[in-house]
């Protein structure tokens, strides 16, 4: 071989280098607020701003043929007593809205419409199960207790913890997210009342987006201007762990 | 009208080489993002009875014994000592779930709009042509076959043009693989869901979605050995052109080095 061919080549080999170099990067943990973390956050916010304009479209509704047979579950940890408690569970609604307020199971049931319709719920890990959810709209709730002007997020406080660290579950929306009409608060699934399991007595169900958003165990509904200052700050359990806000990929 | 000989315009090399570091980087942050759920199924949701595959996970037989167990095409193989749970770390980016989603998430936009200007170029300068398989192409496989079977390799068709075993593999993998990860990929988007319900359920619902997104994978993962084999067997006057381009024929000094 020439040496003009043994140059050329040494150039083809480097240019290919980037492959086992990246191989070699296998099973190194890209973690939240690392340098690479944050060069990739380009993404996520392209994704989100993109998606915005469709926020309104609706998601596919299913038969009742069309119910899976299997529901999986990824709860955090109740305390024991928390089935007990039950009976005497209202929701509180405060933060920045016009009137605050409070209900009973009995009286969300009353006081709002009732939406049933199935979809399909799609976790972050992978897997999707298809579920009739029977409750009220937030758009509804929204309008009962009108946002004041400056609040821009909509957090959901839930009764269940991490039992690692006592950090309480919650989650949060964008308030345009939240007046979605299938963003449903369910009190009911496959027609029953909501299994304990499943979040009993009131969760949230947020279909176009991923399950982590769709807190369970809700007794709490604070509309706030920003997420900084409760619990890590990112405005949800999962978000603080590293997961995306905004969960529609 | 004969077609051109293929030659390597600058946005070609730099598309093909931004490929490579996508592709590794998307296959292994796709295993890591595999790994949440490592099981496919035919189906809308993730319904075990349409299960598809599943990695040979560790089970307890009858015999009270432990087995590998995995599932393909509906069916339960026993795989005996041979036991995986999941991708390993050495094979998989991102090291957790979120972390490989990032960087699956990432590339992938990289990945469309890089294919976007491979598909551009390709067409802007009318070297589909080149590459775009024709009757005589399919009606010739045998023939290439043969002589990719043989050494000294035939790279070659008539006048310089691809053989139609060329042909078939670069239309394949950038008109069709391509596409088809970037269109099932997007399927299992539950806010695309909403934007087009028809995406998800022409590939067989969400899930389906996934098992045809993993399948593509597999589809580049068989090409890429394949293309490294004939890229060898080219030589490095090849391999060089590939990163500088070089010139589409070989130049009058360079005749009596192959052939």
């Amino acid at each position: 071989m020439r040496p003009a061919d043994h140059r050329l080549s040494r150039r083809a080999f480097l240019a290919a280098a980037p492959a086992p170099l990246l191989a070699l990067l296998g099973g190194c943990s890209l973690q939240p607020g690392s340098g690479w973390w944050e060069a990739l956050a380009w993404a996520e916010r392209l994704d989100e701003a993109l998606a915005r304009p469709f926020a309104g479209r609706l998601v596919k509704t299913y038969a009742r043929e069309a119910w899976s047979a299997e529901f999986p579950v990824r709860s955090l940890t109740l305390a024991g007593d928390y089935p007990a408690t039950l009976a005497a569970w209202r929701l509180r609604v405060d933060g920045l809205v016009e009137r605050p307020a409070s209900y009973s199971l009995a009286e969300l049931r009353q006081a709002f419409p009732k939406v049933a319709e199935a979809t399909r719920h799609d976790c972050v890990e992978g897997w999707s199960a298809i579920a009739e959810w029977g409750g009220l709209r937030v758009a509804d709730l929204l309008a009962a207790v009108r946002p004041r002007p400056e609040a821009r997020w909509i957090v959901f406080h839930a009764a269940d913890y991490d039992a690692d660290t006592g950090q309480r579950y919650y989650g949060s929306l964008a308030l345009s997210h939240a007046a979605h009409p299938q963003t449903l608060l369910a009190y009911e699934m496959n027609g029953a009342p909501l299994p304990l399991r499943h979040g009993a007595p009131l969760r949230l169900k947020v279909p176009n987006q991923l399950g982590y958003k769709s807190t369970k165990f809700v007794h709490q509904i604070s509309l706030v201007e920003q997420l900084e200052g409760l619990a890590g700050g990112r405005g949800g359990y999962w978000e603080d762990v590293g997961y995306a806000h905004w969960a529609g990929v | 009208m004969q077609a051109a000989p293929p030659d390597y315009p600058l946005a070609i090399r730099l598309a093909h080489w931004l490929n490579v570091v996508a592709l590794v980087a998307l296959v292994m942050s796709g295993l890591q993002i595999f790994n949440a759920h490592p099981a496919l199924y035919a189906a809308d949701d993730s319904d075990a009875r349409r299960t598809v595959f599943t990695l040979p996970a560790p089970a307890i037989g009858d015999d009270g014994r432990m087995h590998g167990e995995m599932v393909l095409l509906g069916r339960v193989i026993d795989t005996g000592s041979f036991t995986l749970s999941d991708f390993p770390r050495a094979v998989t980016l991102g090291g957790w779930l979120e972390g490989g989603r990032r960087i699956h998430l990432a590339l992938a936009w990289l990945f469309l709009l890089n294919g976007l200007l491979y598909l551009g170029v390709m067409l802007a300068r009318r070297r589909h042509r080149a590459v775009w398989p024709r009757l005589a192409d399919l009606a010739a496989v045998p023939a290439a076959l043969r002589d990719h079977l043989r050494l000294p390799l035939r790279l070659e068709g008539p006048a310089g043009s691809l053989n139609p075993l060329q042909k078939i593999a670069y239309f394949a993998v950038p008109v069709l693989l391509g596409p088809l990860l970037v269109v099932t990929g997007l399927a299992l988007s539950p806010a695309w869901g909403a934007l087009f319900p028809w995406w998800t359920d022409m590939l067989g619902g969400r899930q389906f979605a996934r098992t045809w997104h993993f399948v593509a994978m597999l589809g580049v993962l068989g090409f890429i050995p394949l293309h490294l084999l004939l890229v060898a067997l080219a030589g490095p006057r090849t391999w060089a052109r590939m990163v500088t381009g070089g010139p589409a024929r070989p130049r009058p000094e360079d005749s009596h080095e192959r052939k």
